[in-house]
């Protein structure tokens, strides 16, 4: 069956209905995006492979949650999320007891405003070497946004916070970001 | 499951798939899922309001003066609120929230909306209970000295049967005939 032309949500219906054999198109679709994103989020770690491998056993054992209505994207960028996080967390109270007060207030309403090309070819680089010295909070996000192209609507429902916070976490990602390069005598040019 | 043969990624699921090492659950299993988890949210909702309706009768009952800030109106305070009613109806409403934060209803807006959104509705419906002078009837649900937790809970902090009787008698006395309850 051909299906590069089909869409994943339209691929997802027909694995429902089984043609289980589908979902191999599905893997090959988001293979490296899954292991772009663990690498870049658990950099260090010697069991990437492992762990996108169980994001897609993960995601063909629940498929048939998946609502038909909403697109795939989120929904196993959000497995992935959920997959990565509890392989940082390994004590069971981090995963319980974890209280996150920058998604407990409210923020001024995000703008998404679209950062020239230049700026974003820029920002990734300095990512790239620096992504260790950033938080997993921002580190996310701007994971999300800068390398796999998501917006902020996509980005709230995969890491389940408003898209507010989405923002203010991408905004302070970029300034822990230029605030190591300061330190490094590095001068960032917006 | 370990991928022990250097397959790709993509080789060992589609793999794993057609050996029947791993099974889609099907669709029942996530409207059981589903079905259950609204049915504990709407359950864990009426004991909140239950629970809160019973702290304000045992309040209400020990008749304290809540303006009282003298040391002997503090210590009535203290004791006539039934503290370990409040931090369980404080655990269970936290438990709430952790049931409902999935449906993104609740996540798309900040948490201190969410939650206290929550918790206003819990309150006012114990203040619809009140209003509609509902209280001693919706005490009246567990309230029998055989009903397991609930009779325990209703001697424990509102004395016996007859006293609380007694004490029903005498509000429906002061408020007028039309609230005179008939077993």
């Amino acid at each position: 069956m051909d299906y590069t032309n089909k869409t994943d949500e339209e691929i997802v219906l027909l694995i429902k209905k089984g043609n289980l054999e589908l979902y191999g198109a599905l893997v090959k679709r988001y293979e490296t995006k899954m292991q772009r994103y663990a690498h870049k989020f658990l950099f260090g770690r010697n069991d990437t492979d492992d762990l996108v491998q169980d994001v897609f056993i993960k995601a063909y054992v629940n498929l048939q949650s998946f609502d038909d209505d909403r697109k795939f994207s989120p929904w196993i960028y959000r497995i992935a999320h959920n997959t990565y996080v509890n392989a940082l967390k390994k004590k069971l109270t981090d995963k319980v007891f974890s209280i996150d007060f920058d998604t407990f207030l409210p923020h001024p309403k995000a703008t998404e405003t679209a950062d020239a090309d230049s700026e974003k070819m820029f920002t990734k680089e300095m990512l790239d070497k620096h992504m260790d010295m950033i938080g997993e909070k921002y580190r996310e996000p701007l994971i999300l946004y800068f390398y796999e192209d998501m917006d902020y609507k996509e980005i709230s429902q995969i890491l389940g916070i408003p898209a507010s916070t989405v923002g203010v976490r991408i905004k302070r990602g970029k300034e822990k970001l230029k605030e190591i390069l300061e330190k490094n005598n590095f001068v960032y040019e917006k | 499951m370990k991928n022990n043969h250097n397959n790709s990624i993509e080789e060992f699921v589609t793999s794993s798939i057609k050996s029947g090492k791993i099974i889609m659950k099907p669709k029942w299993h996530f409207v059981l899922k589903t079905i259950l988890r609204v049915l504990s949210i709407i359950i864990l909702f009426f004991v909140i309001v239950y629970l809160l309706n019973f702290i304000g009768l045992v309040t209400h009952e020990k008749d304290f003066n809540i303006l009282d800030l003298s040391p002997r109106g503090m210590r009535a305070f203290m004791v006539a609120i039934p503290w370990v009613i409040v931090l369980l109806s404080m655990f269970l409403l936290m438990t709430f929230y952790i049931l409902v934060k999935q449906y993104s209803f609740v996540y798309r807006k900040p948490l201190v909306y969410s939650f206290f959104g929550l918790i206003f509705f819990v309150l006012f419906t114990g203040i619809i209970v009140h209003i509609f002078d509902m209280n001693f009837r919706f005490a009246r649900f567990g309230e029998g000295p055989r009903t397991p937790i609930l009779g325990p809970m209703h001697k424990y902090y509102r004395g016996e049967m007859m006293e609380r009787e007694r004490f029903e008698r005498f509000e429906n006395k002061v408020r007028g005939p039309e609230h005179i309850e008939r077993d």
